[in-house]
């Protein structure tokens, strides 16, 4: 399919989603997504993709089932909890299957009728993403060679010895990358 | 002359890195520069391509000539036509989401027409044909250097600069590199390679530039440089085994 019209059908089944808010339209979204999912022989990479994000989906539900009418528990509360919950959780399903039934080539031309400069940060920030998540994972288990325990309780303590050369490292890699694209003539008027 | 370096100095905030460097590079050399780390190596070939003034802040002063087009009144782009340069790193210049499309970033940019046919024997001459709609990211890190080597040949520069580009990787793919390095230089490019590995300057440089201290301390026919162990032991650079 092209992939410009794909990105059309993308933003336009978002945009759905957000304003239909109804549980019927959800779950036939939701079947038609499974559907899709199967259809692709996707199913296998989404489960291990969506799990790390569980816990959202749990928090949003109990916090909305117990603060929807004042701090007590409701059945609209908990409807609405599972309601967001499913919104957010059809969205993520629709982008992971744009980006996985995509060629990362046709995934550039999908937006190239964007202004260039718009477009190139996008291709840019799509380009860094599976760099970023090897750097920081690779940061992690330098990190935990020296003993670092990551499941302790105070987040920013943790995820500092992490961040801090995530970010040095990247801002060296874009400024780098930047200068290489101007040495292969980017700017040339 | 490729290249006409005269009285030039370059200093970060704080930092005299070039201290008069004049120097002289022939069309169809293949140039080695070596020196310690931090030796300015680098910043030096940072000037052939007018990254220095244009695009790296500090203090410049002298003047740079490649390939007839001064560095000081031409911007980068202008020069990358003319002068192709490879970056330590490829992951630092690779960020297209194929292999066509970082071959043919140089391309499009410097408005070169059949991209298509010029990507495809860039791609040939490093031995990667066939590979266009892979995404770099899954390349091996010799491959993404190769990758990096094919998207400046596909723009024909007449000057090639490479930034250390065997220091990490393995023996085979070390002399793959320099063998289509070797032979752009004998269909005539320029080539200027930064390297710490003195025994891949023996083997394949005609000339090398001996620099310590932002400064120029020997320069000439490889043979005559690389066997001046005096010279070399004082940089702490390693003598070459085919002139030991």
């Amino acid at each position: 399919m092209n992939p410009k019209l794909k990105l059309f059908l993308l933003v336009i089944a978002s945009t759905s989603m957000i304003f239909f808010v109804n549980l019927a339209f959800m779950a036939v979204s939701a079947i038609v997504l499974v559907s899709l999912l199967f259809g692709f022989r996707l199913h296998s990479r989404f489960v291990p993709w969506i799990k790390p994000m569980t816990f959202v989906f749990v928090l949003i539900i109990v916090v909305q089932a117990l603060t929807f009418n004042g701090i007590m528990f409701s059945v609209a509360g908990l409807y609405y909890g599972i309601l967001f919950s499913l919104r957010i959780l059809i969205l993520a399903s629709l982008v992971f299957l744009f980006v996985e039934t995509t060629p990362p080539s046709s995934l550039a031309k999908a937006f190239d009728f964007l202004p260039e400069s718009v477009s190139m940060t996008l291709i840019l920030a799509l380009s860094l993403v599976p760099g970023v998540s090897d750097l920081a994972a690779n940061i992690m288990n330098a990190q935990r060679s020296r003993a670092m325990n990551f499941r302790s309780p105070n987040i920013f303590s943790t995820y500092f010895p992490v961040l801090i050369p995530l970010f040095g490292k990247m801002l060296y890699r874009s400024e780098k990358m930047a200068l290489a694209m101007q040495a292969r003539g980017y700017g040339k008027e | 002359m490729a290249i006409e370096m005269k009285d030039v100095f370059f200093s970060y905030p704080g930092k005299e890195v070039l201290k008069n460097v004049n120097l002289t590079i022939k069309d169809g050399d293949f140039v080695g520069i070596t020196g310690p780390t931090g030796s300015g190596k680098t910043t030096l070939a940072y000037c052939f391509n007018g990254l220095i003034p244009h695009a790296i802040r500090g203090k410049f002063s002298g003047s740079v000539v490649v390939c007839g087009k001064d560095t000081k009144k031409n911007k980068v782009a202008d020069m990358a036509g003319k002068v192709g340069f490879v970056f330590q790193d490829p992951d630092w210049q690779i960020f297209s989401l194929s292999v066509k499309d970082e071959v043919s970033f140089g391309l499009n940019n410097l408005k070169m027409g059949n991209v298509d046919k010029r990507v495809g024997e860039a791609l040939a001459m490093v031995g990667m044909e066939g590979s266009e709609d892979v995404m770099p990211h899954n390349l091996s890190h010799g491959q993404k250097q190769k990758l990096c080597i094919a998207s400046v040949l596909a723009m024909e520069p007449e000057v090639i600069i490479l930034d250390e580009p065997t220091s990490q990787m393995d023996h085979r793919s070390c002399v793959n590199v320099y063998g289509i390095l070797k032979r752009l230089n004998k269909e005539g490019k320029t080539v200027i390679v930064i390297e710490h590995d003195t025994d891949n300057l023996a083997q394949y440089a005609n000339r090398v530039v001996l620099i310590e201290n932002g400064m120029i301390v020997k320069e000439g026919p490889t043979k005559k440089v690389l066997s001046d162990r005096k010279a070399l032991e004082t940089l702490g650079i390693k003598i070459p085994g085919a002139f030991r």
